[in-house]
């Protein structure tokens, strides 16, 4: 069964050769629609709000491709997420670094995290592996609650935007969003290359059959860590771009309930597709966004959202999508 | 079918944002408050009460301009308070924050509005804020962490307490409000036998106590607050330790829910409270129309602050943030108990401090008879003095 899984993906990709950056016909239009929502959202909705809905986009393809193409749950993303979000609010206070660099050290320290937690963790597979890296992740927010750097309860705060390239002036929210529009569809094109690479294909055969991956001469360790290193690094890229755009960087960032939330975005989007962690974003953050004013109601939604989708749409909204249209989104 | 759910669900987002978009002349209240978490008895629904108070006494509009109040949880989460203060600064064109109590959000919200039109009266503590964070729309509704170390350990000293030990929360405000405590404690010419910090998960604390009770402390300052506050006091019972507790945040709803019993031997300094003279008893009479308790001091402030920011609307005829709290300066708060206070230029707000004694379970006549008043500190000999203040606004 997994073996035909990992087969047929092979053929797929061997049969489309008219196929760009990885994207087929199907994804290439999904991708257009996501392009023209980013286009025409500041209209309707608050920019601030959809900002964060991209960086938390970016942040759910870089776990997708840990969780749905490589096949590990990782509990423990708060912590790349949350030191990311640290790092990069750090350089660009206490440094003075630039809007790029800034982001960079915390994309940086994210994947160096990503690199020692995956190293431990990928020597244990399923639940194990899950408990390894949820245990040190609770360990990275103790050290975040603790050490002088983080500013304890009050975090970073007066996080300057800063310049792209030292022209664009990101201080006005619209400039902001277009340069994170951008950076979205960028890291959206890069996660779907990713996956539709060799690499990306092998991956998937350490997912589906990693005794068959091995037997073929690859060293199915390094793959799984290299995949833990690059989730990380988008967790820590994604951070970086919410801590520039907010302005602070707290505990809520390194918090366990980041790693649950990207988890449940996942889930409700679509676990192993490409837009998944895209509509799974809009949908979970539409929820809290727009039911924040109802408090603890919040959660039991959440929860209900949650018990639905595993009992009814176990793929996932694009997951059900790409089984009507037949074809991989 | 799953996609209709989420197209609706953008649909809806449009609605909202239809329906949430302003009406432009309005004088827009953010009450920023904490809804559901740790200070939500102290403050929350019961100072959105108090606010409606003062729109109430101006008929609910000034110069034909409706006074609108909006109401959001922050959490006690700097993230999420700024998140809705940069939402209300953006969409809502709010013209004042209010209550904002929480330090870590109140840093971030003063950040915010640095060079917005906007003002904020914030229930914040941290010494930051009236000084390198100053900023002429802001002002502090709380005494800072200095001014409270030395409201609660200068009148006990004077009595005679002069042995301190401090139990705080291992985090930053536990951490300054223990620093503060010990350099109040010195200067006043009392000594510090003791400090110990608690984790946050911390629920036994009969090792402090016994420590405290051996050092030969005869007060112990707690730089805690809820339930490990109520925890220490339980457990200082039950070891029969002699020395006077001093909390330095204690509301009526704590000593509510935790019980005098428990709560007897505690001393410390409060800025209002409701049973204290005619004018305030005749407040509380008001306020429990429309709520089911008795005012607390951060309910008193969210009244007094906006009565005050209304009468300066009123005077200016404007509602130009710098305009406004400006007048709020150079004219003085009267205050419920008939007091008056005055606004510094780095936000601080000067007023006298009452020193009480919780009462013993058999003088307490009724369910909120709690506290017994029993003297008065003068703002100035509290206030850190303007010549120390680092805050730019104040001309040396």
């Amino acid at each position: 069964m997994a073996g035909t899984a990992f087969l047929k993906t092979t053929r797929t990709a061997g049969v489309s050769q008219s196929q760009f950056l990885g994207f087929t016909k199907a994804r290439a239009i999904f991708f257009l629609l996501f392009a023209a929502l980013i286009a025409v959202g500041p209209q309707f909705l608050y920019p601030i709000f959809l900002i964060k809905v991209y960086c938390f986009i970016i942040f759910a393809c870089g776990y997708n491709l840990l969780l749905g193409y490589t096949g590990l749950m990782s509990f423990g993303h708060a912590a790349f997420f949350g030191m990311g979000a640290y790092l990069c609010g750090y350089a660009a206070t206490q440094w003075g670094l630039p809007f790029e660099l800034s982001v960079l050290a915390g994309t940086v320290i994210a994947a160096a995290m990503g690199l020692v937690f995956g190293w431990i963790a990928i020597r244990r597979t399923g639940l194990y592996f899950a408990m390894i890296t949820l245990a040190l992740a609770q360990m990275v927010y103790f050290i975040a609650m603790q050490a002088p750097f983080t500013g304890g309860e009050n975090g970073i705060q007066s996080i300057p935007r800063g310049t792209v390239l030292g022209f664009i002036d990101l201080s006005s929210n619209t400039t902001l969003y277009w340069v994170i529009s951008v950076i979205v569809l960028a890291a959206v094109a890069f996660y779907n290359r990713i996956i539709h690479s060799p690499f990306g294909q092998v991956l998937r055969a350490v997912r589906n059959n990693p005794e068959r991956a091995k037997s073929l001469g690859y060293n199915v360790d390094r793959f799984k860590l290299a995949a833990f290193t690059i989730s990380a690094a988008m967790a820590g890229f994604a951070a970086s771009l919410k801590t520039i755009t907010f302005g602070i960087a707290t505990l809520t960032d390194v918090s366990y309930v980041i790693s649950t939330e990207v988890v449940l975005i996942n889930l409700v989007g679509g676990i192993g597709t490409i837009f998944g962690p895209v509509v799974g974003s809009f949908f979970i953050l539409s929820l809290e966004h727009f039911l924040a004013p109802y408090g603890p109601w919040v959660l039991l939604i959440q929860g209900i959202v949650f018990t639905v989708f595993v009992l009814l749409f176990r793929q996932g909204i694009v997951g059900e999508l790409q089984k009507r249209f037949r074809t991989h989104l | 079918m799953a996609f209709g759910n989420f197209r609706s669900i953008l649909f809806s987002g449009v609605a909202l944002a239809a329906l949430a978009s302003p009406a432009a002349a309005d004088i827009k209240i953010g009450l920023l408050t904490d809804l559901s978490g740790a200070t939500s008895a102290l403050t929350g629904k019961a100072s959105q009460r108090a606010a409606e108070m003062a729109i109430a006494d101006f008929g609910g509009e000034i110069n034909g301009e409706k006074i609108t109040l909006m109401v959001a949880d922050h959490l006690a989460k700097p993230d999420v308070g700024l998140g809705i203060a940069r939402e209300w600064v953006d969409r809502e064109n709010v013209n004042v924050f209010l209550s904002v109590d929480n330090s870590a959000v109140a840093l971030a919200v003063s950040d915010l509005i640095k060079d917005k039109d906007v003002a904020m009266f914030h229930g914040g503590s941290s010494s930051k804020l009236i000084n390198e964070n100053c900023g002429p729309n802001q002002v502090m509704m709380l005494l800072d962490t200095t001014a409270l170390s030395r409201a609660i350990t200068i009148p006990q000293i004077k009595a005679g307490s002069d042995k301190w030990y401090f139990i705080a929360v291992d985090y930053a405000l536990g951490q300054d409000l223990m620093a503060k405590g010990s350099a109040a404690v010195k200067n006043a010419g009392g000594e510090v036998v003791g400090t110990a910090l608690h984790s946050p998960q911390a629920t036994d604390f009969s090792a402090f106590l016994l420590e405290a009770q051996s050092k030969g402390a005869k007060t112990i300052g707690l730089a805690t607050f809820g339930t490990w506050q109520n925890a220490i006091a339980k457990q200082a019972q039950e070891f029969g330790v002699t020395a006077k507790l001093s909390p330095y945040y204690l509301g009526d709803t704590d000593i509510h829910s935790t019980g005098l019993e428990t709560l007897q031997n505690i001393s410390g300094a409060i800025q209002f409270y409701w049973d204290m003279n005619d004018k305030t008893r005749a407040f509380s009479t008001k306020f429990q129309e429309g709520y089911n308790r008795p005012p607390t001091f951060t309910n008193a402030y969210a009244y007094e602050f906006t009565h005050h920011y209304l009468t300066g609307v009123k005077a200016t005829g404007s509602k130009d943030a710098k305009t406004v709290v400006q007048w709020m300066r150079d004219n003085p708060m009267p205050l419920i108990n008939g007091d008056t206070a005055t606004i510094r230029e780095d936000g601080y707000t000067l007023r006298d401090v009452y020193t009480y004694q919780t009462k013993k379970p058999a003088d307490s006549k009724g369910e909120w008879d709690y506290l017994e008043i029993t003297g008065k500190v003068a703002a100035a000999d509290i206030a850190t003095p303007l010549s120390d203040s680092t805050c730019p606004l104040v001309k040396k």
